[in-house]
């Protein structure tokens, strides 16, 4: 019988209705156990008054939809370890940065190959990492993953726009939540990246610039590192930063998430 | 005695038996009026202990003072006034000692503080608890932010009582799945059985404005926290899940994540201009205007068909650039045991959503 079903108040009811009417029957009976025999004639009555409010009430509201439901969920959070990616092996203690060739990465038309850093800690993680991407520059990555690439003038943002899903498959980081950071040369590249790929990269930091006409990406952080004698207003929502890689980089890690151990996690719904 | 404590239940519950015996035992002594009085205090007895149960359960009434209409907190104890030198219209209330609240254990982890938050924008004056993270002592970093919305009915202290947020959030930061991160725990309504969904009600609370101005400036000024988007997310269960989505909808610009827990595509409410059906209501606002780049956790038991319903429909109409992540657990309706199932889940979601404690 479901519990919140007809069936199951109707005979909460019923039963409320018959408790009533033995009660009032066995009221003038069974001698000097009366006070007894009424107390838990009476109390009967209200336990099943309230059980069918409760019933009643339930079914309307669904809080507890089964009586599975009243067993709790039926469901344990796993952690979510990251497998080895493609290129961990590649890393030890004395190797944290490596040459990045793809299998595709020849249309990228860079002007060098790029290179990967690992952080210090990722070898001993199972979580993902936010990566930083920088281009024409290696600045400090802190603690993210980072990834260095020198663009030429044929590189564009839909020769890049593989690179963050190749990125995935090689080694652990998160798919947002990543900061780009290049030289002002590439600074109409770096930002038609970020807008090609929205929800991303969180921060932008460009070293010099910003190109003509810029307009912030919305929900991405911009920043431009400039040196203290630069002049010129910045455009609306960018932060000024004194420097140069080092001052844009740092910045955006900032903005980035903390690299975490291996999230719980629950079961995905269906698509 | 705490009213959301089992003790009054039990205390109005002895009293159930004794109506009852009384009752019994006097009946035939007793005139008609008498006998009406006996059973009218049965009934009382048996309304009043089903109502401290059920506000046991949703914390709607925290305390006595709430039922009795009083907005502010007692559990904070005597007021101490504004804080020197601060010259703002918010009131604090530095942490008690750990072992004086009942909600902080001594030397783990993180600690409930209180905050009353005078709203400048929104009228609404409200206590807020505030979770600092261990961290929150040691360092001069500044920290993101979580806001945390409750159901309806049910009150902040559901997160500490019911949900035991605390154990959750110090268990998911001392592992590294969550980085030190400072949440809020504000009201939604000044009326405890006022139902404004996070919206401004027309003639009626500005909640809204409350939530999504009043809080976060208070919280800027009080604590070391980000003072960017990045920084910022939101979580809520039930009607506080709808809260999420729709706030983080309507303010892409403040929130860069949400979690909606067993949460809702539609206010239910009424709120006076029409809303409810357009702006308020974040599957219309899914189809009909630009989606911002932000993320959305949706997560629902398998056998709670509305929250079911409506975290799929959010799902599918939550496109690029949204990022939707789903999270089910198989059964446990719409109940404390489901929203505890996913708070360290969420947490950990949302916390990979936001920007790192950062330098001050």
């Amino acid at each position: 019988m479901a519990l919140t079903g007809v069936a199951l108040i109707a005979l909460t009811l019923l039963a409320t209705a018959a408790a009533i009417a033995a009660t009032t029957l066995v009221w003038g009976r069974f001698g000097r156990w009366r006070p007894v025999s009424r107390s838990a004639g009476v109390l009967l009555c209200e336990a099943l008054i309230v059980l069918s409010a409760g019933l009643i009430a339930n079914r309307h509201e669904q809080f507890y939809p089964s009586w599975q439901a009243l067993a709790g969920t039926g469901t344990t959070t796993t952690t979510a370890v990251q497998p080895p990616a493609r290129l961990d092996s590649e890393f030890g203690p004395g190797t944290t940065t490596v040459l990045w060739r793809p299998p595709g990465s020849a249309a990228w038309r860079l002007a060098s190959n790029a290179q990967v850093t690992v952080p210090r800690g990722y070898l001993g993680s199972h979580g993902s990492f936010p990566a930083l991407v920088a281009l024409g520059g290696k600045p400090a990555g802190g603690d993210l993953v980072r990834v260095t690439a020198r663009p030429t003038s044929k590189t564009t943002a839909a020769t890049l726009a593989n690179l963050p899903a190749l990125l995935g498959a090689d080694l652990r980081v998160t798919g947002h939540g990543w900061a780009l950071v290049s030289s002002s040369a590439f600074a109409p590249l770096a930002v038609r990246m970020v807008e090609a790929d929205p929800g991303r990269f969180a921060a932008l930091a460009l070293v010099g610039g910003p190109p003509r006409g810029f307009r912030c990406p919305p929900g991405v952080a911009v920043a431009v590192a400039r040196t203290a004698s630069a002049r010129g207003a910045l455009p609306r929502g960018v932060t000024p930063l004194t420097g140069t890689w080092a001052a844009a980089a740092g910045w955006a890690v900032t903005r980035s998430p903390l690299p975490l151990a291996a999230p719980q996690v629950l079961p995905a719904g269906a698509a | 005695m705490r009213l959301d404590g089992t003790g009054p239940v039990l205390f109005a519950a002895a009293f159930v038996v004794l109506t009852a015996v009384l009752a019994a035992a006097a009946w035939d002594r007793s005139k008609h009026y008498a006998r009406a009085g006996l059973a009218a205090a049965a009934a009382l007895a048996v309304l009043v202990t089903s109502a401290l149960e059920l506000n046991r359960l949703t914390e709607t009434y925290p305390t006595w003072s709430a039922l009795a209409g009083d907005s502010a907190d007692p559990d904070r104890g005597p007021d101490p006034g504004p804080e020197p030198g601060r010259g703002s219209a918010f009131r604090s209330h530095p942490a008690p000692p750990p072992a004086r609240s009942e909600h902080n254990t001594p030397g783990q982890g993180g600690r409930i503080v209180e905050l009353t938050v005078a709203g400048r924008a929104s009228g609404m004056t409200m206590p807020a608890y505030v979770y600092l993270p261990a961290a929150y002592g040691a360092g001069r970093e500044r920290f993101p932010v979580i806001e945390a919305t409750h159901g309806y009915p049910g009150s902040p202290k559901a997160w500490l009582r019911r949900l035991n947020v605390l154990g959750y959030l110090n268990r998911e930061i001392a592992a590294g799945r969550m980085a030190p991160t400072v949440v809020v725990f504000p009201y939604q309504t000044p009326t405890a059985l006022l139902d404004t969904e996070c919206t401004n009600l027309t003639g009626g609370p500005q909640a809204e404005t409350y939530l999504t101005r009043d809080i976060p400036a208070a919280i800027k000024t009080h604590y070391r926290v980000r003072t960017d988007r990045a920084g910022w997310g939101l979580i809520g269960y039930s009607a506080g899940g709808f809260c999420s989505t729709n706030l983080l909808l309507r303010h892409p610009g403040e929130y860069a994540a949400a979690a909606s827990l067993s949460g809702y595509a539609e206010a239910g409410i009424v709120i006076g201009d029409g809303s409810e059906k357009t702006g308020n209501n974040p599957a219309w606002r899914l189809r009909r205007l630009p989606r911002p780049p932000v993320g959305l956790y949706l997560a629902y038991a398998g056998d709670d068909r509305h929250a079911r319903a409506d975290s799929l429909l959010l799902a599918r109409l939550a496109t690029a650039p949204i990022a939707v992540t789903t999270a089910v657990v198989a059964h446990g309706g719409h109940s404390d045991a489901v929203w505890k199932a996913m708070e360290a889940p969420a947490f950990d979601w949302l916390s990979s959503w936001l920007a790192r404690p950062a330098p001050s």
